[in-house]
């Protein structure tokens, strides 16, 4: 690299120089409670989650926002439990993410960032940390810009590249004594290098509403899944998929006279997925074509309100969401495969009730209840239609 | 220590004299000055003829008419001489109409927030825009207009502050917030989010909101990533790669199909396949497989070969079955292992009394065998009962008789249903010429024609088959080790060389608990059997006297163990 190209990146990295201005930012929340799901209850256990970010001024032009986000999960949201809940116990993740704002002008900002997160996961009582099956690093990397129209409205656009390993998970097939595995079987199929194109835009509306869109658009490579073929053997070409997420909500603050003062949100959601990997069923020597595409939508109206002169704030929300799978048939309760197509609808309810007791800090409480019903009579590996509700309290922190 | 009499003379004189200037400057004092610059910001003054916009410093005066704009990121703070102040935001442009008595400003676009002292009854503060005005007698409030005047809002933080648009006006209250759009009336007041915060605090508190909203992106899109992972866990559930096993212990699974397997001579490879079901625990791996070679090649699609695997229903013969299989079973370090060879088609015909059992390629080579056999002894009447279908005789009770038990269930694929074999039905099925059971290369079990008979092919292995076993003998002893009431068998072969394989059996749920027999309750047939079984999870551990102290430990999903033939 010449001088003055290495000269212009330290100065990209480091800004201008001059006194820093270092702002703290605290989100801390604990939650505790359990879940019921068919008439057995978990045991009592909580969930922490906390934010910092030492935000750093160095001018008016250019801050750097590091972040902690660590959690610790010991039991489950509602939304979280498909599938029943089985095969879980507890899971921590811990991620920092580097972000660098830089103002152009008066109206763009240009934001590179770089991430890096450690999920892990204990299915079973005995599993130790760092065992879990399911744990996951997670390199990020990407550009933002952001152009602000005015104040409450703007538009942004963002590349992020990422990678996904799970280095505790390798196919069964390929440990196994080369007899038993397929020709062109791969070890480490769940790894992915994922590109993430991120599109939004928010804008006021009359009478104080608010609008937001977003767009993300990931195209996912698998660098060892070899995509299986119609006789149940292996293709030298790997599974891609592509995956595209839209977005869209509105809020209106109103009042109901001097009983209630309300925010509703009322938010539309649309996604699908691509994938040119397919599916043999062993089980039945059947062999499904494109078998994880699928679209879905979802729908999710939100009402928080402050009654009178009470402090108390409370909030009833509900989700409606239905996925459907293009050509993954569904199947009867011995496991027969039908020619209607996989289908899934989910309803969340939530009703939360929060109190400030301090400043920035929050007592809450939250009960859920959801359902989940499918077309799928076939539940002996993962269940599709159930029921499953949870309650949680705790408090909240801000600052 | 007191002041002496010339010191109070000079300190008198000078406070005379200075006094008078005090008032005068007070007379003459600008009545909005620049407190605070902060950032960029620039004023155009009116008496200016250049029309010029010049930097805004701390302490200029500010005239009617000037009109001060703010750079991004930028404020400016204008101090009234009755304390009362005026923020600018950044991005915002004003104009001062007048500063005294009244104070009346004009925001083009921006925000601007108001700290407004008690005004004397003469006097008043108003803020205009291009869509409304809101004046105010001594209140905090903030107004702001949108970059092309067509929209803003006023939120009031402390006091009442009255907003006029066209020909209508109305009193904003602390905490409200009234939004106005260039064509719309103005609505109501709906709860504010401004506080009365110094400016100092309220600049602080709007820097936290954009750091904290930066974070919040950052955010979101960490959970789009997350998302991702948390999908591909989700289908590995789906597909049931992951289960928990009697024991408590995670088991993975995977089942997968391998054709023309490479271990075959070249000429049988096209006609065979093998199903692997591999299991691995945190300490352990378990394998089992199932290599079937058929009569003929075998078709792109396999499931028309193996719907006919175990007996097909029907006047003509299936087109596919087994000329030989192998299934294997291990730990890595020990197995199990089941081979037969020579098959071939039995086609069964029942007449209500008799099954008549033919060899397709030797018509001279038949059985009759009763279906139906009653004895009457002093513990009761007990039927010894054939089933065509896996080629065995069962001894059953009256009352298990009389209830259907004992019919043999076949899967009738024109009604795809399961039903019980009738006196109009014809059934084929695959028999084997000979079969071995092997322990760690040990043979146990295993059968041949029985070469007296003088035949080719077995129909029945009862009657046609010569059994051999280690050490001469074998002799089982089942048990139920956890209770008669829940699914948990033991089966232990005593052999007569002196060695034991023992195979415990559960039957279990999702979670690894053994289910209660009376799931199975009122199930009198073997198809109702099974439907029940597909429900669950099958956990089979094998010990033997060869694998001394170790055990084969297999989690399976019943399905397989069906198709395959080992679970009748």
């Amino acid at each position: 690299m010449r001088r003055p190209a290495a000269w212009a990146a330290v100065l990209l990295l480091t800004g201008s120089a001059g006194a820093a201005e270092v702002t703290p930012l605290w989100a801390l929340q604990f939650m505790g409670g359990q879940h019921f799901f068919e008439g057995r209850s978990s045991a009592l256990a909580g969930n922490i989650d906390v934010h910092y970010t030492p935000a750093v001024k160095f001018s008016d032009r250019w801050t750097l926002l590091p972040t902690y986000a660590g959690s610790y999960s010991g039991t489950r949201d509602v939304q979280e439990l498909a599938g029943g809940g089985t095969l879980f116990q507890d899971s921590m993740s811990h991620g920092l993410l580097v972000k660098s704002v830089h103002a152009l002008g008066e109206r763009w900002k240009l934001k590179p960032s770089a991430g890096a997160k450690l999920e892990l996961l204990r299915e079973t009582v005995d599993e130790q940390w760092g065992d879990g099956l399911f744990d996951y690093r997670k390199w990020s990397g990407g550009l933002e810009a952001e152009y602000d129209q005015s104040k409450n409205a703007g538009g942004r656009f963002a590349y992020d590249f990422y990678q996904l390993t799970f280095p505790n998970y390798e196919s069964l097939e390929s440990a196994a004594d080369p007899t038993l595995a397929r020709e062109l079987a791969g070890a480490k199929v769940l790894d992915s290098s994922n590109h993430l194109i991120t599109l939004g835009w928010w804008s006021p509306l009359p009478a104080a509403g608010r609008l937001e869109a977003a767009a993300f658009i990931n195209r996912r490579s698998f660098g060892d899944q070899p995509v299986v073929k119609s006789d149940g053997g292996l293709t030298g070409t790997e599974r891609a998929d592509t995956t595209l997420s839209l977005h869209v909500e509105t809020a209106y603050p109103f009042t109901v006279g001097d009983a209630a003062r309300a925010v509703g949100t009322l938010g539309l959601s649309y996604g699908s997925q691509s994938s040119n990997q397919n599916h043999f069923d062993a089980r039945k020597a059947v062999f499904l074509p494109n078998y994880y595409d699928y679209s879905q939508w979802s729908l999710s109206p939100q009402v928080s309100a402050a009654f009178g002169e009470s402090k108390w704030v409370s909030s009833l929300s509900a989700s409606y969401q239905r996925r459907t799978y293009s050509n993954r048939p569904t199947q009867d309760g011995n496991g027969d495969y039908l020619s209607e197509k996989l289908s899934l609808s989910e309803i969340t309810t939530q009703f939360a009730v929060t109190y400030p007791v301090a400043k920035n800090m929050r007592l809450r409480f939250q009960t859920s209840l959801a359902w989940s019903d499918s077309n799928m009579q076939y539940e002996k590996v993962f269940r599709y239609n159930y029921k499953i509700a949870n309650y949680m309290m705790g408090f909240s922190y801000e600052y | 220590m007191g002041l002496s009499n010339a010191q109070r003379r000079v300190g008198l004189w000078t406070l005379g004299a200075l006094l008078p200037l005090v008032f005068l400057h007070s007379l003459w004092a600008d009545p909005v000055v620049v407190n605070a610059v902060r950032g960029s910001a620039e004023i155009r003054r009116a008496r200016a003829q250049n029309n010029k916009w010049y930097a805004l410093r701390k302490g200029s005066p500010v005239k009617p008419g000037d009109e001060i704009r703010t750079g991004k990121s930028s404020r400016a703070v204008l101090k009234l001489d009755d304390g009362s102040r005026v923020v600018l935001s950044g991005g915002s442009r004003a104009k001062v109409l007048e500063s005294s008595p009244n104070r009346i400003f004009a925001l083009a676009v921006g925000r601007m927030k108001s700290f407004v002292k008690k005004l004397k009854p003469t006097s008043k503060f108003e803020v205009r825009t291009p869509l409304a005005a809101a004046s105010v007698r001594g209140t905090i409030f903030e107004m702001g207009v949108g970059e092309d005047g067509k929209d803003g809002y006023l939120d009031v933080s402390r006091g009442v502050v009255n907003l006029a648009q066209g020909g209508r006006d109305l009193d904003v209250h602390a905490g409200e917030r009234v939004d106005f759009m260039s064509g719309w009336p103005l609505g109501d007041p709906v709860p504010g989010k401004s506080s009365d915060d110094a400016p100092a605090d309220e600049e602080k508190t709007d820097d936290k909101s954009a750091l904290k909203r930066e974070v919040g992106l950052g955010m979101s899109k960490e959970a789009v990533m997350a998302a991702a992972a948390e999908e591909m866990r989700l289908a590995e559930y789906q597909e049931g790669k992951t289960l928990i096993d009697v024991n408590g212990d995670r088991v993975r699974l995977e089942e997968y199909i391998i054709r023309r397997p490479q271990e075959l001579a070249a000429n049988l490879q096209d006609r065979a396949f093998k199903l692997v079901v591999l299991n691995e625990r945190d300490n352990r791996f378990d394998y089992f497989y199932y290599r079937g070679v058929f009569n003929q090649a075998l078709p792109d699609d396999l499931s028309v070969a193996l719907n006919g695997v175990r007996g097909q229903l029907g006047a003509a013969a299936p087109d596919y079955y087994l000329d030989s299989y192998e299934m294997g079973q291990s730990n890595t370090r020990d197995s199990v292992l089941d081979q037969a060879t020579g098959g071939h088609l039995v086609k069964i015909t029942y007449d209500g009394t008799n099954y008549y059992l033919e060899d397709p390629t030797d018509a001279s080579n038949t059985r009759t065998i009763l279906a139906d056999e009653v004895t009457t002894t002093v513990d009761g009447t007990f039927h010894k009962v054939y089933d065509p279908v896996g080629d065995r005789f069962v001894t059953i009770t009256d009352a298990q008789f009389t209830a259907g038990g004992g019919a043999a269930g076949v899967y009738d694929a024109s009604q795809d249903t399961f039903r019980t074999l009738t006196s109009a039905d014809t059934y084929w099925r695959t028999a084997f010429n000979s079969y071995s059971h092997l322990i760690n290369g040990n043979s146990k079990q295993s059968y041949v024609p029985d070469g007296s008979l003088g035949i080719t092919n077995i129909l029945a292995q009862d009657q046609d088959a010569l059994y051999t076993f280690a050490g001469g003998s074998v002799f089982p002893v089942t048990e139920t080790p956890s209770g008669s009431d829940v699914l948990h068998n033991r089966i232990t072969l005593y052999y007569g060389d002196g060695t034991t394989e023992t195979v415990n059996t559960y039957i279990m749920s999702d979670d690894g608990k053994i289910g209660p027999v009376s799931a199975f309750d009122g199930l009198t047939t073997g198809s109702a059997f099974k439907d029940q079984l597909l429900q669950w999870n099958y956990e089979q551990v094998t010990e033997a006297t060869e694998f001394q102290g170790r055990k084969i430990d297999l989690v399976v999903e019943p399905k397989i163990l069906i198709k395959s033939g080992l679970l009748k």
